[in-house]
């Protein structure tokens, strides 16, 4: 019996073709997003969750939030009885490492010998108990030792750095599951570190740049520890530092805090777009389930005249669901496989790897989804069309016409709800990357050139002449109006920050982000200054000088800049503030601009602590002179190639983030627009099948093919309508509290919501009336003939 | 074989109340040839669908194998019908997507009969319609003639005692109606019970009694020849 319900339901499949694949196609492509969705989420779930210690792993914050100091792990380890471990983790510096004629360049994580110890990545090579007790030891990540070493075990090898340092490979970490928030390149102990010279000064018990981490024994209170983390801070911390406060916080809380995601965000955030997705395929799969079902009752009307029970219709039913769902499953399982690699490239902070798909709970899960699903696709149909009465079943007659079923209805708009609320919310968020690519950033953003000067050259002396005669060069080009080397450029201030007090008033204090520049760089990037002047490398005095922007003086409370001074907090010196720019956005126009203040690091020439040379120049005139610097920077021997951009590039970089997830949005819209789409399609031409009689008489009665596909469009796009109305309200509100977060942002217009709601009902008016048409244009002969 | 007793069948929607039979009282016996004829509307396939079990009548009494079946429930009907009752229609009623064989097939998976002899059963009933060739065609395959008699097939491979038919020839033109004719009249002279409801004079002329319904009453029984059990 069972393979007479098999077979019966392949040939129905086999019979609607156009229906079938819209069908299974509809509901892989929603499943697979669904896949992905959920390994996500269960990544997420379980970050971090490998170390073996994660329950006693703490991290060390300084006012809720900050890094430590340097010198606070070797005190805890020494005179905290509740530590049982610990380790500090920092990058201080990136060179190129070198074997034979291999190099790569890659960020150096410093950390101490207990690392291996406090956290639970095994290595592959070398063992962990003294693989950083050395100072010259160094561990490679298994990719980094790949890169160098092929396969080969390099245990006992010597690596040379740029920096004229020679390391001893003394292990080889097994790859780092992706679920890790830590994942360092290459780890070198501490003392390494301590015996830097551009380093030694810096770990004091001021500075809060460090990671410290320590396990506690078994059965330790926290409380008791950040008790006794009190009184470091009375014994040992710096003047200007007394007031600090140091706590403990739970290793698994570390993503959520420090890491690239914000996972109980995007749990949240990601479950409820898996289960809207899921919803929408649910519902399309009852829909047209039930469509097709219907068109089968005097079947089921013959099979029970032949014998069939209610059990047996119920069977064949959920056999046939079972079909198109395992069917659409394997599919979208299938295209998992395929489309892993293309999703990986643009997830970031988050791995996904083929081996999840068929990992138990996966696999556990999907077997699962196929029977909730064949439930929900074949339970609808199933129990409607084996209670139909026997005689009603046999002429074909059902108890209530399939198009008046509330049920039917309300799904349909709930999926163009979905599908317009994102189709507003990626109009919303392009209308708003725009309006920041866009908006006006108070400095010059189309006519400046800039270059990375921070190529790591093979012979820095020697590039420090060849690079400064070059900009001499280039002073002799007319076209070149302004040149400035500066730290930083807009959109890549680095995250330094001070907290200065006035000269003449300790009780005030303000965090200022912090930055060096030349005397070149606010004429070259065009910064209004409201008061004051710019530096000047005549005047001896400006390299003690600093620029402060019009935020930092409204917060400290000034109403002009003259006769002001500023000092670091628990510092000494003080800084007379020579000039007040404007607030140009020195960062990205999602959030308002922050207290600014710029150092003089000397004049416009190449130093140590200048990454980019910024050139004012019309992008049209710009050919020559890039020609010019790329013949000259190929004549410096250096480890990374010349390359440039123009400001405002740069500086959109900073919308990368959310042009990512404008794309993602993009994704899910077409998602949601295709899967609606495919179930109205799929209805509409049930409908014409059903109404076939109808269509028939109304033409012999003189109906026109307009008449006809507006009779059988009109009950669809009438939900299209009702759902536009329902969502418009709904996206409004939804992608308002998406803008709140920004600090310009644009105002919803109406004709946004509308343009969704006509786009969505153009897309369904299509889709309906393609199908329409076909039914109108059909030969009504046939049509009466039908009954 | 069978008897009613004053059958009543009620219509009724939320205004009107048709009365579709009106104190019916017939008997049929077992082996008998009856045809069942009137005008349109007048209750014949109702009549049929109640004799089938298909439907209950609203009141009265309806005896099949000295059984009072009137008031059973669906699930104790369909018992009583699987392998005893065969049906025709008019519209032939296969399943368009089952080949000959597997819609002869049907009722015998559904009595769970064992595979190998399902198929030596089948076979038999094909090889006796003449339609072995076309086992593994589809209906919309075959023409109206051959879709009857894959029906016909299909009603008699359980060996039902009785086989209702539902204006059998309707839909055929004369020489296939005529060949089904001669079929249903085999079945009938091998002991088959047979009911048939039609419109043609000629089709009931293979009745052994007649029955003329008219708004739901019988009105008169030609007896064409005396029938003995």
């Amino acid at each position: 019996m069972f393979r007479n319900y098999i077979k019966i339901a392949w040939r129905n499949l086999w019979r609607r073709k156009l229906f079938t694949t819209v069908n299974i196609l509809g509901m892989a492509v929603g499943l697979i997003c669904v896949a992905f969705l959920a390994l996500c989420v269960q990544q997420m779930l379980v970050r971090d969750k490998f170390h073996k210690n994660l329950d006693r792993l703490y991290l060390v914050q300084t006012d809720n939030g900050q890094q430590s100091v340097y010198p606070l792990l070797k005190e805890m380890l020494a005179s905290f009885p509740q530590v049982e471990n610990g380790t500090r983790i920092l990058q201080w510096d990136a060179p190129w490492f070198s074997y034979q004629d291999k190099e790569v360049s890659e960020a150096i994580t410093y950390a101490d010998a207990g690392f291996f110890k406090v956290f639970t990545y095994p290595l592959k090579y070398g063992n962990k108990d003294n693989a950083l007790k050395d100072k010259f030891s160094i561990v490679l990540s298994s990719e980094v030792a790949h890169k160098l070493f092929g396969s080969e075990n390099p245990v006992g090898k010597t690596l040379e750095l740029s920096d004229k340092r020679r390391l001893i490979v003394s292990g080889v970490m097994a790859p780092i599951p992706p679920n890790a928030s830590l994942r360092p390149a290459v780890l070198v102990s501490t003392e390494n570190l301590d015996a830097k010279a551009d380093f030694k000064d810096m770990g004091d018990w001021y500075n809060c740049f460090t990671e410290t981490f320590v396990l506690l024994k078994p059965g330790a209170s926290t409380a008791t520890v950040e008790k006794q983390l009190k009184g470091v801070v009375a014994t040992r911390f710096a003047t200007g530092a007394k007031d600090r406060v140091m706590s403990l916080m739970g290793y698994g809380q570390f993503a959520n805090k420090y890491g690239e995601l914000n996972i109980g965000f995007y749990v949240y955030g990601l479950s409820c777009i898996a289960l809207f997705i899921l919803i929408i395929v649910a519902i399309n799969l009852v829909n047209l389930n039930m469509a097709v079902s219907l068109t089968r009752i005097q079947e089921v009307g013959v099979r029970k005249v032949m014998g069939a029970g209610r059990k047996g219709v119920l069977l064949q039913f959920f056999t046939e669901a079972g079909l198109t769902v395992g069917i659409g499953c394997l599919l979208a399982w299938g295209l998992a496989f395929v489309l892993m690699p293309v999703l990986n490239e643009r997830l970031s902070g988050i791995q996904l790897t083929s081996s999840m798909l068929y990992s138990l709970p996966f696999i556990g899960g999907w077997l699962l989804g196929i029977m909730l699903l064949t439930l929900i696709a074949g339970g609808y149909p199933a129990l409607y069309l084996s209670a139909v009465k026997l005689v009603n079943a046999m002429k074909g007659k059902l108890q209530s016409a399939p198009r008046k079923v509330f049920s039917q209805r309300a799904l349909i708009i709930a999926q163009f709800v979905i599908a317009v609320v994102f189709i507003t919310g990626s109009l919303v968020m392009r209308q708003q990357l725009r309006y920041m690519e866009e908006g006006d950033v108070k400095f010059n953003k189309a006519q400046v050139l800039t270059l990375r000067l921070d190529l790591d050259y093979k012979d820095t002396a020697q590039a420090r002449s060849s690079i400064n005669a070059l900009m001499d060069r280039l002073r002799q080009y007319p076209q070149v109006q302004g040149l400035s080397t500066s730290q930083s450029v807009p959109g890549k201030y680095y995250e330094n920050y001070n907290t200065f007090v006035p000269g003449n008033d300790q009780n005030k204090e303000l965090s200022m982000r912090q930055a060096y520049i030349d005397n070149g760089f606010l004429t070259v990037f065009g910064v209004h200054f409201l008061e004051g002047r710019n530096f000047s490398p005549d005047l001896v005095t400006d390299e003690k000088a600093v620029v402060i922007n019009q935020t930092a003086m409204r917060q400290l409370g000034w109403t002009s800049i003259a006769g002001k001074t500023l000092r670091t907090k628990g510092g000494k010196e003080d800084f007379p503030v020579i000039g007040l720019t404007e607030d140009y956005h020195y960062r990205s126009l999602a959030g308002s601009v922050q207290p600014l203040i710029h150092f003089y690091g000397g004049k416009t020439a190449m130093h140590d602590w200048y990454n980019y040379l910024n050139i004012h120049i019309n992008p049209k005139d710009a050919a020559p002179v890039i020609a010019m610097l790329r013949k000259g920077f190929e004549n410096i021997p250096s480890h990374r190639a010349f390359s440039y951009s123009f400001a405002d590039e740069i500086f959109n970089e900073q919308y990368k983030r959310i042009e990512s997830l404008i794309a993602l949005i993009n994704y899910f819209t077409l998602i949601s627009v295709v899967i609606a789409c495919a179930g109205i399609f799929a209805l509409v031409s049930l409908a014409a099948q059903q109404r076939t009689r109808e269509i028939g008489i109304r033409k012999v009665l003189g109906a026109g093919i307009v008449s006809i596909v507006a009779l059988l469009s009109k009950d669809f796009i009438k939900l299209v309508g009702i759902a536009v109305l329902i969502a418009a309200p709904l996206a409004w509100w939804l992608m308002n509290r998406w803008l709140q977060d920004f600090a310009y942002s644009i105002k919803i217009s109406w004709w946004l919501l509308a343009g969704a709601g006509l786009v969505t009902a153009l897309i369904a008016l299509f889709t309906v009336g393609t199908q329409s048409l076909k039914a109108a244009l059909m030969n009504p002969v046939k049509a009466i003939k039908t009954e | 074989m069978i008897k009613t007793v004053n059958l009543q069948k009620l219509f009724s929607t939320e205004e009107v109340e048709t009365t579709a039979l009106n104190g019916i009282n017939m008997e049929i016996q077992d082996g008998e040839f009856v045809a069942i004829m009137g005008p349109s509307g007048c209750g014949k396939s109702t009549l049929l669908n109640i004799l089938g079990l298909l439907d209950n009548p609203s009141a009265g009494e309806y005896y099949f194998w000295d059984k009072e079946v009137a008031r059973m429930s669906e699930r104790q009907r369909a018992q009583l019908r699987k392998g005893s009752i065969g049906f025709v229609f008019q519209s032939f009623n296969l399943i368009d997507e089952l080949t000959v064989f597997e819609n002869v097939e049907l009722p015998l998976l559904y009595l769970k009969v064992p595979s190998q002899e399902r198929k030596q059963k089948v076979e038999q009933v094909l090889e006796r319609m003449n339609i072995m060739h076309r086992r593994n065609h589809f209906p919309q395959q075959l023409s109206g003639g051959q879709q009857q008699r894959v029906a016909i097939a299909r009603a008699v491979v359980a060996k039902p005692k009785m086989i209702l038919a539902d204006e059998p020839t309707g839909n055929l033109d004369s020489t296939n109606g005529e060949e089904v004719m001669k079929l249903l009249q085999e079945l009938n002279d091998a002991g088959t019970t047979m009911v048939m409801v039609t419109h043609s004079p000629y089709d009931a002329g293979f009745a052994h009694r007649i029955i003329n319904l008219f708004d739901g009453r019988v009105v008169t029984e030609n007896i064409k020849e005396q029938f003995h059990v």
